[in-house]
């Protein structure tokens, strides 16, 4: 009793101190009003500019000061929900206060207000609000009575609130001087050594941004949400590598540029350099813009000069005028639509590829220029027709004057009876074939008005005069040729000859007789008609010889080249200008910005670009071939593709030249064009993902056609006074099955010979090299298919003891009782990545994700040559069973029909069994002769070309889907590019050997899951058990 | 610290002498052992899901990540009736009256069960062991891996210190416990994928599976051990401020 009564006595509000109390309430109602009104004005200014979000949490703050006014005056009421409503929102306030300010000392610089404060503005502002949160929360709580239950709730709850702000402070500091370990064995989630070495040789400031703007880059994602978790997960993992990357050397800053601010700071940045870089694309995009409404006008005008030509004139007789409307309303609505794009694309916030722009706007002048040269080309053609018609209407003229005569002897014949209509018949006859005769050389002559070329005619053709219109039996007018026409009066004359031939046969005299009146007749008529087509064709011809003052002025133009001088005039210049213009490297980069979740890492006025896929693969596959294609577990190297990047931007010297040594035989003098196919396997123009990747790696490029001489390597940089070591890239060349024009077998092994005689003077001269083998596919030679084996076998052979079998194909297969099934897609991608420790080509690539199409086997002699030694790079084991390398894949799909779907190896006949390598590496000591020398010999280099490394891969299972290529495969050329040349450190670590679980009995793995699953914890409630027993007792 | 240190041997013994310790020690080594040996004729699509799986790579990661998650229900299961079993047998005013300050109580209590979990976690070493030998794991990573449970395990338990001295009732307390577990463990991660920044940011610092997860890749990071020990703290400052406030309410 005493003690309610004693609790009553406390909770008396009354008992606050009214001075305090007072102080407080006013000073919490005087600072939210004045707040609360700043703020409404500032939203009351700007709201239309202000996003939804910022509008709305304004609003919030507002309403929440307003309420900490109202709790102001309901303090000074002595309200004891006021009272604690206002020392929440002013604990609040301060923690707020105390977190902001401690993040400005950790972080960065000071800012409050979205920008609106900044400096030692900013920084006044948060200590007056944190004083004033200070003094209000002190006399809230003195304005308790001492030792009341108020004084307690306030001072616990302050001691809440100050130790919370203390967590934040010390999670702060945590994240502010981060100290990351990776105790793992193989390092797989730090830095590789290859990363750390080039992170090494920054000097300078660097930024790296991760920008983080999409869901996921995968088109085949199973549902939205799962893969924003996944990429928000891997735009963690790039922020853990980059700071990484950042706590090894503090030169390289780290952004996180997923928020819209930083996100809008870098794209001005790169803008900025993509605008400067790009100077002289943009003048040349303005000034084609700026002359365009003049084009247009020249356009016009060359339209309006063709339709007024006289309707009467030379040029009239073709549709000419027509012709060349819709060809300018063409060229102007493409140039029209290009405008437009560029100005939507400079208009729009992303960064333009100016280049592109130029080149798209170029590309279509371009294309005007030519269709109005190729119509020009037509016209001075044209103005050669009245000469050759000119030259050839005496010949047409005779041919028709001897066809109406034909016809007049026709008339004649049958309009004299002599009582013998049988020789009359038989006359009629002669009479008809001389005239069919006469009226097919009319034809053949007409055909020849404009002389032998079939162009002149096809010109005579399309014009008016030489249109004959013609109504055939149902009544429809047909349009012809006037040489068709005369054909087809031949065609009609032969038939009365036959006609008149049958009646000869006729024992009828009567009706002898009869025919011949009917045939009175139709000579008449036959008579007028060829009369008629004789007058149209002369008048034709005179039309078409005679040409008039306006269009003789055009084809003078024409001859000149000068038919549309003005639009030329105008376009040419813009082509020359912006032909000359390099073109600028950074610029070609800007789609690369627009794509989602990029990292992009900044050096001075340069920049590169790298996805997050690449920086941190999302899918990646387990070390050993066979394995299921899913497999989430996540393999890691390091951040070699980001350090890549940095070793491109800060390296400026290569580490050696790539020679992309093709062998094709040069096409002969005399051969007539497209007679002479350049077949290649694969060709050097295929291979950009490859080439990009050695780019990156710091590699130059050279080109070497091995029809030409070697040529000389450059001055090394790195080494004063030495040369730049050489790699040669040698692209795969079978040996000819065939002769084709021009080259026969002889001449085509002569021209190996010398190609493997160059590459070996090349070698022994210091160069290394990576031969380029792959299954060369049979080429068909006199309907059989061919093997072909592969053209520096001899060389390989001699001087290494290696042999690419190029005319097999390595085979993965399904076993299927005692045979197997092939699975398509294991037939064009083949999972090896089972590269050995050493050499350290592969070492980094044993978890990656690397896929092969038509393997072929390498085949290594027992007995090597002097001084030379082997290292397999990836080979098929033996206890792969279901791998052979078949020679007749080409047989394959007969021998699935015939055994249901079914097939088997037939070493018999040659295939190769496992095990067989399908890449090595080899050494060579030097002597006198020959320096010292490296070479590898891949035969899987289908998987390097760009066909097969742009399109994703189909998956068929559960359902069809597809997934990313295999972007991994160019990395074993350029390890290999790195290991011949001796700088083995550049090689990514890669996730090196977690040994497996040994192979276990299957009675062994039951007992244990028995006794881990069942055992431990009965064991453990058993020992409770026997413990409860004992207590009991 | 004679006082704590009597607190906790006391709760120790009421662990080791009570089935309910045992109980939940079967149900988490079951749960456990379940993930780590797959079962004799397991299905070869789900051999990612297993540890002890021939030719797969020896790695303890996925059997560390399903003990974090678990310590979602195992840690207020074991702290359930620490302080709640005391407010409901009304033995808590003796607690109060003896010569103990409410930070040892608080103390002592999660003293005894940390000591607990401990030895909870000991009886996974067996399948250390077996990994052993059957394979070589990963030292750095087992070494990381128990390290990291040691400190969730601590952070996890002062949160169900916390929740049991919310309440007299000990199904409330584990209830309350889960969620608040839940919102580190489950609701932190998702808010980390799917927030605008900053919330992003504060909720990956917040995110305890995120930070058991580095610790089960083998890495070793301050900012993880200060976010473990401030929750541990943090939560225990709260239990001790919650129970001081019985004497003024």
């Amino acid at each position: 009793m005493a003690l309610k009564k004693h609790k009553n006595k406390i909770d008396t509000m009354s008992l606050l101190n009214p001075r305090r109390k007072i102080f407080a309430g006013l000073l919490s109602m005087l600072i939210s009003i004045t707040a609360a009104v700043g703020l409404g004005l500032h939203l009351y200014a700007t709201y239309k500019n202000l996003p939804g979000g910022v509008v709305m949490l304004e609003g919030l703050w507002i309403a929440a000061l307003l309420g900490v006014a109202i709790a102001g005056v309901g303090l000074m009421k002595s309200s004891k929900g006021a009272m604690w409503a206002l020392l929440g929102f002013w604990l609040i306030i301060v923690i707020g206060a105390v977190l902001q300010g401690f993040g400005w000392l950790l972080w960065g610089e000071p800012l409050l207000l979205g920008g609106m404060l900044e400096g030692f503005t900013a920084v006044g502002f948060l200590v007056g609000v944190l004083l004033l949160g200070c003094i209000i929360v002190a006399s809230l709580i003195w304005a308790t009575p001492h030792r009341s239950r108020n004084r307690y709730g306030m001072q616990v709850g302050t001691s809440i609130a100050g130790g919370v702000a203390l967590i934040f402070a010390a999670n702060m500091i945590a994240a502010a001087y981060p100290y990351q370990k990776d105790i793992e064995q193989f390092k797989r989630f730090g830095l590789s050594d290859k990363t750390k070495q080039i992170l090494d040789k920054v000097d300078s400031p660097m930024r790296i941004s991760a920008v983080y703007t999409a869901a996921t880059t995968d088109p085949d994602t199973p549902t939205k949400r799962e893969n924003r978790t996944e990429t928000r997960k891997q735009l963690a993992r790039v922020m853990e590598l980059l700071h990484a990357a950042n706590r090894y050397n503090p030169r390289i800053e780290v952004v996180d540029a997923s928020g819209n601010v930083e996100r809008m700071k870098l794209m001005d940045r790169i803008g900025t350099r993509c605008l400067a870089d790009s100077d002289e694309q943009i003048r040349q995009l303005e000034k084609i813009q700026q002359q365009l409404p003049e084009i247009y006008r020249q356009l016009d005008a060359v339209k309006r000069r063709w339709a007024n030509l006289p309707q009467t004139g030379y040029l009239s007789q073709w549709k000419l005028a027509s012709e060349l409307d819709k060809l300018v309303d063409a060229a102007v609505g493409k140039l029209k639509a290009k405008d437009n794009e560029a100005r939507q694309k400079i208009a729009s916030k992303t960064i333009p590829d100016y280049a592109g722009l130029l080149r798209g706007m170029v590309a279509q002048l371009q294309e005007t220029n030519r269709q109005l040269d190729a119509f020009s080309q037509q016209i001075g053609q044209l103005s050669k027709l009245s000469g050759k018609i000119k030259t050839n209407s005496p010949k047409i003229r005779k041919a028709l004057d001897e066809c109406v005569a034909a016809f007049g002897d026709i008339c004649t014949t049958v309009e004299k009876p002599n009582g013998k209509p049988n020789q009359t018949l038989i006359k009629l006859i002669t009479a008809f074939r001389i005239a069919s005769q006469k009226t097919l050389r009319a034809s053949n002559a007409l055909s020849g008005v404009a002389g032998a070329n079939a162009d002149f005619l096809d010109i005579v053709s399309t014009s008016k005069p030489w249109t004959v219109t013609v109504t055939d039996a149902s009544g429809k007018k047909i349009r012809m040729r006037r040489n068709r026409y005369f054909a087809i009066i031949t065609k009609d004359l032969q038939k009365l000859r036959e006609d008149t031939a049958m009646k000869l046969g006729d024992e009828n005299k009567k009706a002898q007789q009869k025919y011949l009146v009917a045939m009175r007749k139709i000579s008449a008529n036959f008579l007028t008609l060829i009369k008629a087509a004789r007058g149209d064709t002369e008048k034709a011809i005179t039309s078409l010889q005679n040409v008039d003052k306006d269009s003789r002025a055009i084809f003078e133009l024409a001859k000149k080249r000068q038919l549309f001088a003005g639009v030329n005039q105008m376009i040419n210049p813009l082509i020359t200008n912006a032909d000359k213009l390099q073109a600028i490297g950074r610029v070609k980069l800007a789609p690369e910005l627009l794509q989602d979740n990029i990292i992009v890492i900044e050096d001075g006025d340069k920049f590169e670009t790298i996805s997050f896929d690449t920086a941190w693969p999302l899918v990646v596959r387990r070390s050993s071939i066979g394995q299921s294609d899913h497999d989430p577990q996540r393999f890691f190297n390091g951040g070699d593709a980001i350090s890549s990047r940095i070793l491109k931007l800060t390296h400026k010297k290569p580490f050696a030249r790539i020679l992309i040594t093709t062998a094709n035989p040069p096409i002969p003098k005399n051969a007539k064009p497209g007679s002479y196919p350049v077949r290649w396997d694969i060709s050097p123009g295929e291979l950009n993902k490859l080439y990009i990747a050695l780019a990156e790696a710091n590699f130059t490029f050279g080109e070497w056609d091995l029809n030409n001489e070697y040529p000389p390597p450059p001055q090394n940089e790195n080494a004063p006074g030495e040369n730049l070591q050489t790699i040669l890239l040698v692209l795969p060349t079978g040996e000819s099955v065939m002769p084709i024009p021009g080259l026969n077998k002889t001449r085509r092994d002569e021209l190996n010979k010398q190609y493997r005689e160059k590459i070996r003077r090349a070698i022994n001269g210091g160069a290394a090299a990576i031969f380029m083998g792959t299954w060369l596919k049979p080429r068909s030679y006199g309907g059989h298919l061919i093997p072909r084996s592969y053209a520096f076998n001899p060389y390989l052979e001699k001087d290494w003891g290696i042999e690419v079998d190029a005319q097999y194909r390595v085979l993965e297969a399904i076993p299927q009782g005692d045979k197997f099934t092939i699975n398509i897609q294991r037939f064009g991608y083949m999972l090896i990545n089972n590269f050995p420790e050493a050499p350290p080509i592969g070492r980094g690539l044993r978890g990656r994700r690397l896929l092969w199409p038509n393997a072929c086997p390498i085949t290594v002699e027992k007995q090597l040559p002097r001084g030379v030694q082997i290292y397999p790079l990836l080979t098929i084991p033996d206890n792969m069973t279901n791998v052979w390398a078949t020679s007749a894949p080409q047989k394959l799909g007969d021998e699935l029909r015939q055994n249901n779907g079914l097939v088997e190896p037939h070493y018999g006949l040659g295939d190769i069994s496992t095990p067989f390598a399908v890449a090595v590496a080899a050494v060579r000591s030097g002597d006198t002769k020959q320096k010292p020398a490296r070479i590898v010999v891949l035969g899987m280099s289908g998987g390097f070309r760009d066909q097969y490394l742009n399109i994703r891969v189909n998956v068929t299972g559960e359902g069809y889907r597809t997934e990313p290529p295999p972007r991994s495969n160019p990395m074993v050329v350029v390890n290999a590019a790195y290991w011949l040349i001796g700088r083995d450190s550049y090689i990514a670590n890669g996730p090196g050997g977690t040994k497996p679980v040994i192979a276990m009995s299957k009675t062994m793995r039951s007992w244990i899951w028995f006794s881990c699953v069942i055992a431990l914890p009965l064991g453990l409630l058993a020992v409770g058990g026997v413990v409860m027993i004992v207590r009991k007792r | 610290m004679g006082k704590i240190l009597t607190l906790a041997r006391k709760e120790v013994a009421g662990y080791f002498f009570s089935p309910l310790g045992y109980v939940i020690g079967a149900i988490f080594l079951c749960a456990c052992a379940f993930k780590f040996a797959p079962p004799p004729g397991f299905w070869t699509g789900s051999q990612d899901f297993f540890i002890l799986v021939p030719n797969q790579p020896a790695s303890l990661r996925g059997l560390f990540e399903l003990m974090g998650m678990g310590m979602t229900v195992i840690a207020p299961l074991l702290t359930m009736k620490i302080i709640s079993e005391e407010y409901h047998s009304g033995t808590i005013e003796t607690l109060m009256t003896a010569p103990v300050t409410d930070t040892q109580v608080v103390l002592g209590k999660f003293l005894g069960v940390f000591t607990f979990y401990l030895a909870l976690l000991g009886t996974t070493l067996i399948f250390l062991v077996l990994m052993f030998i059957f394979a070589q794991p990963d030292i750095g990573l087992v070494l990381m891996g128990y390290l990291g449970m040691i400190l969730l395990g601590g952070a996890f338990i002062a949160v169900g210190v916390f929740a049991s001295t919310l309440s007299r009732y000990q199904l409330l307390s584990v209830v309350v416990g889960i969620v608040i577990l839940s919102l580190f463990m489950l609701v932190a991660g998702r808010v980390s994928v799917h927030a605008p920044q900053p919330w992003n940011q504060v909720a990956t610092t917040l995110d305890a599976m995120g930070h058991m997860q580095k610790f089960a890749r083998g890495i070793f990071d301050t900012q993880s051990v200060v976010f473990f020990l401030s929750l541990g703290g943090g939560f225990l400052f709260l239990s001790v401020k919650l129970l001081e406030s019985r004497r003024w309410r």
